[in-house]
């Protein structure tokens, strides 16, 4: 045990072997401190120097719901996510390109990255036809139709001027049980991919990142990362999970990518944003995440709370002169109250919500950076223990994270109590400051429910 | 024991107020108080259930430019949720509760936006109100302790409102009440001014049943004082004057809904009672039409004395329905008013875009048409403006002139932009900014187009920038309202911002003219250059400018043809 922690810091300082890094034509990674299978890395986008593990918050429809372009530099936020579909919509990625491009027209100086329009095959199935050509959507708003092929997503992508954008892949919902619908979208995904490759204009100033897919089926995710590795791109995506599937399926896929993708370049798993599966993602080797989930759950009165969450609306906030949380210095926990906000959220009221927006924004960017942190400074597991305990009291921490702090190299020894017996169940010592995580928020759209807010 | 009373609030209250200088009616002051200082006149920050609709505070707040200088809340939102008991048990205040420290704040009876009256009967003892958690009965001991939990700068007191069109029986009887709830308040302010101190940071219960009646003044009697010696006086200041309240000034509210006679007569009643630090008109924004407020405000602060007016700031709630209402308001001499148009014009999407400054050189016009004909009979062509905006100083000081086109208002040719509606797609492509020139958050760092593309896809972030930037424009409208006041030149300065509404018509360039119809119908409009300004010509300005021309009929044009710009 002490040897190979040993050998694991003489890896980290540099005076072993090097540490992973890739140059691509525009972007560069560079891990420089790595614990386990966890690293700490510099990823240099066009427009910014972003540091990983990271968490972007996601401005769907050109902005992170509430939060100024300012806001979200004080809250250290490196890279925000644009959602091509949307933006196609309105106003359209043309409009964007005359603008001088979505960095100019929303005024973000630091990275962006858009989606390809694939996500919403899973969130508007509904609305969405699949065929070899690409997807046809029939419009939310306007019910005119929509066809998104490769390469009218790059062409998009490229248009709205993004750091990094995405292939456009064929998403199969996880809970399908379909094995040849499966089967189908892995190999679908790969040809997809190279003709979003000859689409794609902008190479030198554009990272296309290409996105695993393979459902919950082990050989198709080894075959399709072989076939994304032998494209050599700048960066890799896990996507196909943030469904409604199981965590123990969830994190054993997450495992296996990790594994198998190149140490060098980025890994993106796409959808995540519970601070537990942030946290778990990190310690198997992944580096990017994205998801609603911080900013929407704000906006149901739901501020993200190292214990886990605190639902302002509950009564018993109505007397909590405490802040949200009282280990975080950012502007509204240093002025604002539980009992202040508790009347106010869900109320109409834009302020209260942004409010709770901005916490939970800078409540995930600290996560991530304490990660980030603990890895350079060699204690992540010690860190990863101390995470635990204070979301777990009562050291009943699910199996499925136990397992796969296992397959991380990470003891859990003082932060556990007694083999798993729950899988998902949170314990909570005052139900006022320890809820349950929030259930799968409710949605209009059938499935985006389930997907992209992690269960 | 009136006399002491007198003595005591005065010298114990924080909050005062000074003229610092006058025209005609209108004046400019100083309101200090313990939590800043407010240049009146001013309006107030709206905020509902204590915060603004959509800017935070205090990194949004304080990005406004030209600064909030002070804050409106309605004390009927804290009757519940939050109420006076959680709000003591906090034990910061409003200040502290709703982060608002630096700002003074001013505690009014209602919400400019909404109407909490009249929806139940209220009594002699107790008014009505519909807030966010239902039908409220209030009364002036209930209202003060909410006062009291607030901690405000300033306050009005209980009044009994009345919509517009109250009959004269329903007013007479307003004023009945709403007198006698100035009293209990005196009596109260002056209990919660002089109480001991609550115990803070504690979580300790207190007697929720308030200090009330005459009987009950000072000390000891109220069941929260020092019998636990942690309230004791001892805190390096006098006994008296320590209290919640201590430092708050007591607005009077004036009463007397839509009825002048009524209202000269409440307002008489009210004088310079002992106690009394400010006046507030009530009865306004209530169902009267706009132009009948200058009316009535007159009647109340008319039967005011000049030197009951002096040191005592007058603060009008509910009349800012436009520019307009603000400026006959000061005209009559209100120093402080709450605003409800900034919230208005921000949820329909709109960007204020009216000129705050004369342009230099503007002159008070002669009659109009006079000026009609004297300008038609000269060169037809006006002579371009000198272009001011490269020397302006930076920020809000707007000059209403501006000779390159898509650049501002340009009044030299007609235009009176009061508003822009970012909803249009007129301005899906401009890369402008809402107002050209102006130097807030929103214009500094964002596009119209961006903005309309915000609003369309209904994202909050659209409001956040209209509200900083139309919040910015009315507190800039004020301080060239100030400036025209302490120069002397109010007077001049409205009939300035009443020409643009109805700027005389500006004569077309010459240019070779359609042979003229035989017909006594006016000549149909000429299609002039398409000009990047748009200005609609109204019912009103056709009429005039037709009866200027001598009437139908006339064959003789000396005058200019009107212009469809």
């Amino acid at each position: 045990m002490f040897g190979r922690r040993f050998h694991r810091v003489i890896m980290a300082s540099g005076s072993g072997q090097a540490l992973p890094s890739s140059d691509s034509p525009a972007l560069k990674f560079k891990v420089v401190a790595v614990q386990g299978r966890a690293r700490s890395s510099r990823m240099t986008l066009p427009h910014f120097t972003a540091h990983t593990p990271m968490f972007m918050p996601v401005g769907t429809q050109g902005s992170v719901k509430g939060l100024t372009t300012l806001q979200l530099e004080e809250l250290n936020c490196h890279v925000i996510l644009g959602n091509t579909y949307h933006l196609e919509n309105r106003p359209g990625s043309g409009l964007v390109a005359e603008m001088g491009g979505l960095h100019d027209f929303i005024n973000w100086p630091r990275g962006m990255l858009t989606d390809s329009g694939g996500f919403q095959m899973v969130s508007l199935l509904h609305l969405a036809e699949i065929t070899e050509e690409g997807v046809t959507f029939q419009s939310p708003v306007d019910g005119s139709s929509m066809l998104l092929t490769p390469e009218q997503s790059i062409a998009v992508q490229n248009r709205l001027g993004a750091d990094i954008i995405m292939a456009l892949d064929d998403v199969v919902p996880t809970t399908a049980n379909d094995p040849a619908r499966f089967e189908e979208a892995t190999h679908r995904t790969t040809r997809w991919i190279d003709r979003c490759i000859a689409a794609h204009s902008r190479p030198l100033e554009q990272n296309l990142f290409g996105i695993v897919q393979g459902g919950l089926d082990p050989r198709l995710r080894e075959l399709s990362m072989q076939q994304l590795v032998a494209r050599d791109l700048p960066g890799y995506a896990i996507g196909g999970l943030a469904g409604g599937e199981s965590k123990d399926d969830f994190w054993r896929v997450v495992s296996q990518c990790t594994a198998g993708l190149p140490p060098g370049k980025p890994r993106y798993v796409m959808g995540i944003g519970y601070p537990l599966d942030i946290v778990v993602c990190s310690a198997l080797g992944a580096d990017m995440y994205d998801s609603v989930y911080p900013t929407r759950t704000a906006r149901f009165g739901v501020a993200l709370i190292p214990e886990g969450v605190l639902k302002l609306k509950n009564a018993a906030n109505a007397r909590d002169f405490r802040p949200l949380d009282p280990s975080c210095s950012c502007m509204v926990c240093r002025r604002y109250s539980r009992a202040y906000l508790h009347n106010v959220v869900t109320r109409g009221i834009s302020t209260a919500a942004i409010l709770v927006t901005y916490h939970n924004v800078a409540y995930t960017q600290r996560l991530t950076w304490e990660i980030r942190t603990a890895i350079e400074e060699q204690r992540f597991p010690e860190w990863v223990r101390s995470y635990l305990k204070t979301m777990f009291p009562k050291g009943d921490v699910p199996r499925w994270v136990r397992e796969a702090m296992a397959a991380s190299d990470i003891s859990l020894e003082d932060a556990v109590t007694g083999p798993g017996s729950g899988t998902t169940s949170r314990n909570t010592t005052n139900p006022a400051t320890a809820t349950p995580p929030a259930p799968v928020p409710t949605d209009p759209l059938p499935i985006s429910a389930a997907v992209r807010a992690s269960v | 024991m009136l006399v002491s009373l007198a003595a005591h609030s005065m010298a114990t209250t924080a909050t005062h107020f000074s003229v610092k200088a006058r025209d005609d009616k209108a004046r400019c002051g100083i309101l200090s108080t313990r939590n800043g200082v407010v240049e009146t006149p001013a309006v107030l920050l709206y905020t509902r259930r204590g915060g603004p609709l959509n800017l935070t505070s205090p990194d949004m707040l304080a990005a406004v430019t030209p600064p909030v200088q002070g804050v409106q809340l309605s004390a009927m939102q804290f009757l519940e949720n939050p109420d006076a008991s959680i709000l003591r048990e906090y034990g910061r205040g409003a200040h502290g509760f709703l982060c608002l420290e630096g700002f003074p704040v001013l505690a009014s009876n209602r919400d400019p936006t909404m109407y909490e009256y009249a929806m139940r009967p209220s009594t002699d003892k107790e008014v009505h109100v519909s807030i966010h958690s239902g039908g409220h009965m209030v009364s002036p001991e209930r209202y003060m302790e909410t006062m009291a939990a607030l901690k405000p700068d300033l306050f009005v007191s209980l009044c009994d409102e009345v919509p517009a069109d109250a009959t004269s029986k329903r007013v007479a009887t307003s004023i009945m009440r709403t007198a006698a709830w100035l009293d209990a308040c005196l009596q109260l302010h002056y209990t919660y001014q002089h109480q001991n101190r609550q115990a803070t940071g504690g979580g300790q219960e207190v007697d929720p049943q308030p200090c009330g009646g005459s009987s009950n003044k000072g000390n000891g009697a109220c069941g929260r004082s020092s019998a636990d010696g942690k309230g004791s006086a001892d805190n390096g200041s006098s006994s008296a004057g320590e209290g919640p309240l201590a430092g708050s000034l007591l607005l009077a509210a004036l009463a007397g809904g839509g009825l002048a006679m009524e209202r000269a007569r409440a307002a008489a009643a009210v004088a310079d009672k002992e106690g009394v630090g400010g006046y507030a008109l009530c009865g306004l924004g209530a169902g009267e039409a706009p132009e009948q407020r200058p009316a009535l405000i007159a009647a109340s602060l008319g039967a005011l004395s000049p030197i009951a007016l002096e040191r005592r700031p007058v603060f009008a709630s509910g009349l800012s329905a436009s520019p307009e209402d603000i400026l006959a308001a000061v005209a009559e001499g209100v120093d402080l008013m709450d605003c409800a148009f900034v919230a208005q014009v921000t949820a329909g999407g709109y960007a204020l875009t009216f000129p705050l400054r004369p342009h230099q050189g503007w002159r008070p016009p002669a009659a109009p048409d006079e000026e009609l004909i004297a300008e038609a009979d000269r060169a037809p062509v006006r002579e371009p403006q000198p272009q001011l905006d490269r020397a302006a100083p930076p920020s809000s000081s707007l000059f209403g002139l501006s000779a390159a086109p898509g650049l501002g208002p340009d009044t030299s040719i007609g235009a009176d932009d009061t508003k822009i509606n970012l909803w249009s797609t007129s301005y899906r492509l401009d890369k402008g900014p809402l107002l050209p020139g102006c130097g807030c958050f929103a214009c500094r760092r964002h596009s119209r187009a961006y903005v309309h593309h915000l609003l369309n896809t209904h994202e909050m972030l659209g409001d956040v920038l209209l509200e900083a930037h139309n919040t910015g424009h009315i507190n800039a409208f004020l301080q060239a309202i100030r400036e025209a006041i302490t120069e002397g030149r109010f007077e001049e300065y409205r009939q300035w911002f009443r020409s643009l509404r109805s700027a005389p018509l500006v004569p077309a360039p010459r240019r070779v003219v359609a042979k003229r119809r035989a017909s006594a119908e006016p000549s149909e409009p000429i299609e002039s250059e398409p000009g990047t300004v748009e200005v609609t010509m109204t019912g009103a300005m056709e009429v005039e400018a037709h009866v200027a021309r001598g009437g139908s009929g006339s064959r003789e044009q000396r005058r200019s043809k009107w212009v469809s710009v």
